[in-house]
């Protein structure tokens, strides 16, 4: 098997091959090096690449499985957004500001796939501070699809990276949207759990009451294997739900039968594309099949439009509250489309706070009524596809509605707190993937990620892989 | 309009002094636009919605019994 077919293996049947002793965790984590260092210069989807750990990990882990130990991500080489601390190693968060951090602690969800034996194969690039917006330092990640357009954000650099088969599997983070909105546009699948499940603790947070950790991979399975390994309590994080947690790999035996699946209409309207909207409903039609029971979900009132304003001035004044002292001290430091949010957070009142917040709740009790109706909801993850880079610029200063498109449809579940994945549904004419998002009740990830992947087992947007330089 | 037409933005001006963010004149009227701007669509869409009815009580985190 060459280095390229290597590279394109789930972490499901990469794990099988590894078990079998067909393949060593040391040939695959050399593997993805060679992928790294042949195409990631065309992509820029990392900031620094762990050579020399990753293959002390990766040795590490073929004693362990010599010694009978076994285990989903045992030897399996994955990537972490650079806002994971770890121990070490630099963790930028993207921008100047901590271009020269070096934390001396491992994030919780690090730890935990260092405990399953995971292979950490080096930190993602993304946008600055998770805010939306690419520091000049760093520059923005690549689309694998087409390297004029942006792989989104802000976890583009996972999103790239696991599209491109620079890793198996990559952690990202969530605040309006930055695990699932790169992930569409790159064409692979992005799991947002609930709010608490996985703990923040050792990430640079954005924003406290928005934040969620997730993984980013190329199938639905794949996603449930990594968020199986570091999802559950951690004291740390003051947000870490205490709720009893039960491993989502076994859901994924059962059927879809008679799962009832709510269309929200209005986010097949609200600012999207006709292309992406035909490939989306067509998606969602082919549900059918599967045996779930499709309907309309309809709200008192429309949500869409209200998602964008009422996540920014919270987004705002959180983030301003954590960064104040190094604006006040740094201000240089940051990349102007940052400092200029930031500066924007200092005069949300607080009045503008608490009413956003009231508007929340109000929009978070219409979900949860259209939950108990319905097992899952699902409309396009984004309204259109990957924009071309230095697009977010533009989308600031001319074209807001594609900003308020974006976070309306991703930022819902930010809000709300519910857990959502996205998954590829198909593809533009221009060759440019298209994805639809599945919401769940709270704390029901395993519902989520078994409609996403009986639907992957009947179609193969998922197995779809972009022309890239051969290592 | 000058500020001393609008109290409200002459405040936030006062408010951003007080805070201790360097602001030139012209980065600072950049910001309050932008927040203008969006505070202006938020009430619109509010409005919208909600008519005069109050939103709701502050938001909680879901629990798994799905009421917040």
């Amino acid at each position: 098997m060459s280095h390229d077919e290597l590279a394109w293996l789930s972490i499901a049947d990469l794990t099988e091959r590894l078990e079998r002793r067909e393949l060593s965790s040391r040939e695959a984590t050399e593997a993805q090096l060679a992928r790294i260092a042949a195409c990631d210069p065309g992509l820029n989807a990392f900031i620094t690449v762990m050579t020399e750990q990753a293959l002390v990990a990766a040795d590490a882990a073929d004693v362990r499985r010599s010694s009978g130990a076994t285990g989903a991500l045992l030897g399996v080489p994955l990537a972490v957004k650079d806002l994971y601390a770890t121990t070490g190693v630099r963790t930028t968060a993207g921008s100047r500001v901590l271009a020269d951090s070096v934390p001396d602690e491992t994030a919780h969800a690090v730890e935990r796939l260092e405990a399953a034996g995971a292979v950490v194969l080096g930190k993602t690039n993304m946008m600055e501070f998770a805010y939306g917006y690419p520091h000049p330092d760093f520059g923005e990640s690549r689309n694998p699809w087409d390297t004029s357009r942006t792989a989104g954000g802000s976890s583009g650099g996972s999103a790239a990276a696991v599209a491109a088969g620079l890793a198996y599997g990559a952690l990202g983070s969530d605040t309006g949207g930055s695990i699932r909105s790169p992930a569409v546009y790159c064409g692979i699948t992005g799991l947002k759990p609930t709010y608490g499940r996985i703990s923040r603790h050792g990430v640079v947070p954005l924003a406290w009451s928005l934040d969620h950790c997730g993984p980013m991979t190329r199938t639905a399975r794949d996603a449930a294997i990594v968020y199986d390994a570091i999802a559950g309590y951690d004291a740390r994080d003051p947000a870490s739900a205490r709720e009893p947690f039960e491993p989502t790999l076994p859901a994924l035996a059962r059927n879809a039968r008679g799962l009832r699946v709510g269309i929200v209409q209005e986010f097949y309207d609200f600012h999207v594309q006709p292309e992406v909207r035909q490939i989306a409903e067509q998606a969602t039609y082919a549900l059918e099949p599967l045996g779930v029971t499709l309907g309309n979900v309809s709200f008192a009132f429309p949500i869409a439009p209200l998602v964008g304003p009422t996540i920014m001035p919270l987004v705002q004044a959180e983030a301003t509250s954590y960064h104040w002292k190094t604006l006040l001290e740094r201000p240089q430091d940051y990349g102007p489309d940052i400092r200029e949010n930031l500066r924007l957070g200092a005069i949300v009142l607080a009045k503008d706070y608490l009413d956003a917040q009231r508007l929340r709740q109000r929009i978070t009790t219409e979900i949860e009524a259209a939950l108990r109706q319905f097992d899952v909801l699902v409309f396009p993850t984004q309204p259109i596809v990957a924009p071309i880079l230095d697009a977010y610029r533009i989308a600031q200063s001319s074209e807001e509605d594609v900003l308020m498109g974006e976070i309306g449809h991703t930022g819902l579940a930010n809000l709300t707190g519910h857990p959502a994945i996205t998954i590829p549904c198909g593809f533009t004419q221009a060759g440019l993937p298209v994805g639809i998002q599945i919401t769940g009740r709270a704390f029901d990830e395993a519902t989520i990620l078994l409609l996403a992947n009986v639907y992957q087992q009947i179609t193969d947007w998922h197995l779809r892989r972009p022309a890239l330089p051969a290592s | 309009m000058n500020d001393h037409e609008n109290p409200q933005r002459d405040n936030v001006r006062g408010m951003i002094r007080a805070s201790g963010l360097a602001l030139s004149d012209t980065e600072m009227d950049q910001v309050i636009a932008l927040y203008e701007r969006l505070a202006a669509d938020r009430a619109t869409l509010t409005r919208q919605a909600f008519g005069d009815a109050e939103p709701a009580p502050i938001f909680q985190a879901p629990r798994r019994s799905g009421q917040p």
